[in-house]
């Protein structure tokens, strides 16, 4: 069956296990440390009712660490989901989750928010608003009769740059001191501002999108190829790109919507994926979505817990992907689509 | 299978037809080959055919049921198409994967491939003779091999009929011969082939019937021997060319080979004078 492009056994159980086992330990990583047999025991203690750990131990977990770690895994695997799945659509290598314009809609959206002194949930629904905004400006701008996905990649790339003068514009009237710093820091991403409400929120349109993709998979793998030959097919090849593209714009803008711009996850995990499991969305689909929360949860953690400040996660995304990337790059003599 | 086109017209912008008025048919068992120079529409011809272009007028019938109005699944799972070979995209997919796409026409929206559909993978695979290219990625093999994987992966469908544009292009004189036996084998099981050339010899060699292509839309149409004759070529290409016979062991075969371009009858004239 390997030939399929199904995932073996082992890959099966491994990207199964791997997300939450790093979730685990990430748990008790920080300032105030909890060993992973605590932690389980206070999950369990959750379940049964019974008593867990100290009450200080208990609120940072479940009321800090918790949501964060959730947060992390469900922006993790959505954005590399989305990446993977515009990476197809395109046929194109250098497609991010961003290609449409979502990301920076959405980043407008928040630093709008932020300019007006909305709370938390304010700024998370103007950015959502906004993300969803910048899509469908994009499309109504790039579609019409007999024109390709190409158009729309360029009126994409169009209303980004349209929407990041707008951020910059936002920035040059924010207030100086406090205003200012609190835009330029969201942007950069930071998952601190979780809590069960954002995600309350931000999650359904990550775990749905994420969801219908994986349905999904096996027709994805009819992305890459030209539209006549997919509609050869007997497949309503319009109709699986548009899917794809409100499924993968969707998870983006909830994801930047929480937690801003985070970058790379989208090129980075997918790409590795291919590398390692080839271009079949069978198997390549479920690791870019396993690896992608994985890897996540990893930076987070090395974000919140490294030094006293907090970094904000796109720096390392960047830090900690781009020379990994190349090392994996040159072993493998890259990938095509 | 029968695959008739009636009174099929088209056109991208009004006013300037590509075709007008074309009638055909072609019969299970037999090979239509159509033919024309660049730019005569012959890839948009097999895109009307096949409805991935819409008639501006007329239409296709596969055994006398109109392809348009045909779910879509249901059409793809009697007709397949073969692209050019320079034209297939994905190519980071195993022979394999890629053979195993044709299979699509089967499957509904979310159920993956079964055990049925890999054996009727493995099965075409080894019927035309590329099964060791099976893990071989479409990027790593030659035009010849990846014009042979685009035909398999057309045949899992278990079509009827089968439209292939330019399938021997760019390819050497070995691998021409394979893809064009490939597709007089096909024929001789029954299926209806339908193939785009640059070659009026191929035609005359395998096909049955010929249609030839002009630019400005007019064209003709009838058995091979009758309709690949000195005289269209020179018509449709502008190019005059003898029609020859050659004998081999056991057959004789007829060939085209081009002279010269024709000039203006009174260009011609001048010169005698």
């Amino acid at each position: 069956m390997k030939k399929v492009g199904k995932l073996s056994i082992g890959w099966k159980i491994i990207l199964t296990v791997l997300p939450f086992l790093v979730a685990l330990i990430a748990l008790g990583i920080g300032r105030y440390w909890i060993s992973p047999s605590e932690v389980i025991v206070s999950i369990c203690a959750k379940f049964t009712g019974t008593a867990g750990l100290s009450d200080m131990a208990e609120k940072t977990l479940w009321n800090i660490r918790m949501p964060r770690i959730i947060l992390a895994m469900l922006v993790g695997a959505g954005l590399s989901c989305a990446g993977c799945a515009f990476q197809s659509l395109f046929a194109n290598p250098l497609a991010t989750p961003d290609t449409l314009g979502v990301a920076s809609g959405a980043s407008f959206g928040a630093a709008l928010g932020l300019l007006m002194g909305f709370g938390m949930l304010g700024v998370q629904m103007t950015s959502l608003l906004m993300g969803a905004c910048a899509v469908i400006l994009t499309w109504l701008a790039g579609s019409g009769k007999g024109r390709g996905l190409s158009t729309i990649v360029l009126s994409g790339i169009m209303m980004g740059s349209l929407f990041n003068a707008l951020v910059s514009l936002v920035k040059f009237v924010a207030v100086e001191e406090s205003q200012l710093p609190a835009i330029t820091y969201w942007l950069m991403g930071s998952l601190g501002s979780a809590g069960y409400e954002t995600l309350k929120l931000g999650a359904p349109p990550i775990i749905l999108g994420i969801m219908v993709l994986y349905l999904f998979r096996w027709k994805m793998n009819l992305l890459p190829l030209s539209d006549d030959e997919a509609r050869s097919f007997g497949t309503n090849i319009r109709l699986l790109k548009g899917i794809t593209i409100i499924c993968a714009t969707g998870i983006t803008a909830s994801c930047v919507s929480m937690c801003g711009q985070v970058g790379w996850v989208g090129l980075l995990i997918p790409h590795m994926c291919r590398m390692k499991f080839g271009s079949n969305h069978l198997s390549l689909l479920p690791a870019s979505i396993s690896l992608g929360a994985t890897f996540m949860i990893i930076v987070d953690t090395v974000a919140r817990s490294v030094v006293a400040a907090e970094i904000p996660v796109s720096i390392l995304t960047a830090i900690i992907g781009a020379p990994f990337f190349i090392i994996l790059m040159r072993r493998s003599g890259g990938w095509q689509l | 299978m029968k695959l008739t086109v009636e009174n099929g017209s088209f056109s991208y912008q009004k006013g300037s037809k590509i075709f007008e008025n074309i009638n055909f048919s072609v019969d299970s068992g037999e090979i239509l080959a159509i033919l024309g120079p660049n730019g005569a529409g012959k890839t948009t011809m097999l895109r009307c055919i096949t409805g991935m272009l819409k008639w501006k007028s007329g239409r296709s019938m596969l055994n006398e049921e109109n392809i348009s109005y045909m779910p879509a699944k249901k059409l793809w799972s009697r007709m397949a198409y073969v692209p050019q070979a320079k034209a297939a995209s994905a190519s980071s997919y195993t022979a394999f994967e890629m053979v195993l796409l044709g299979r699509n026409s089967h499957l509904n929206v979310f159920s993956l491939p079964k055990k049925e559909d890999i054996e009727k993978v493995e099965e075409v695979m080894e019927l035309l003779g590329i099964r060791y290219l099976a893990d071989k990625k479409c990027s790593a093999i030659s035009g010849g091999e990846l014009q042979m994987v685009l035909i398999a992966r057309a045949l899992v469908a278990e079509p009827q009929a089968l439209i292939l544009d330019e399938p021997e292009s760019n390819l050497d004189f070995k691998n021409q011969l394979i893809v064009l036996n490939t597709m007089s084998n096909l024929a001789k099981n029954g299926m209806t082939c339908v193939f785009n050339t640059h070659y009026p010899a191929h035609a005359l060699q395998r096909a049955n019937k010929a249609l030839i292509l002009s630019k400005g839309g007019e064209y003709v149409f009838g058995d091979t021997n009758e309709v690949v004759n000195e005289e269209n070529i020179q018509k449709a290409f502008g190019v005059q060319a003898v029609i020859g016979e050659i004998e081999t062991e056991d057959d004789i075969i007829k060939d085209v080979i081009p002279i010269s371009l024709s000039k203006m009858k009174n260009d011609m004239l001048e010169r005698e004078i």
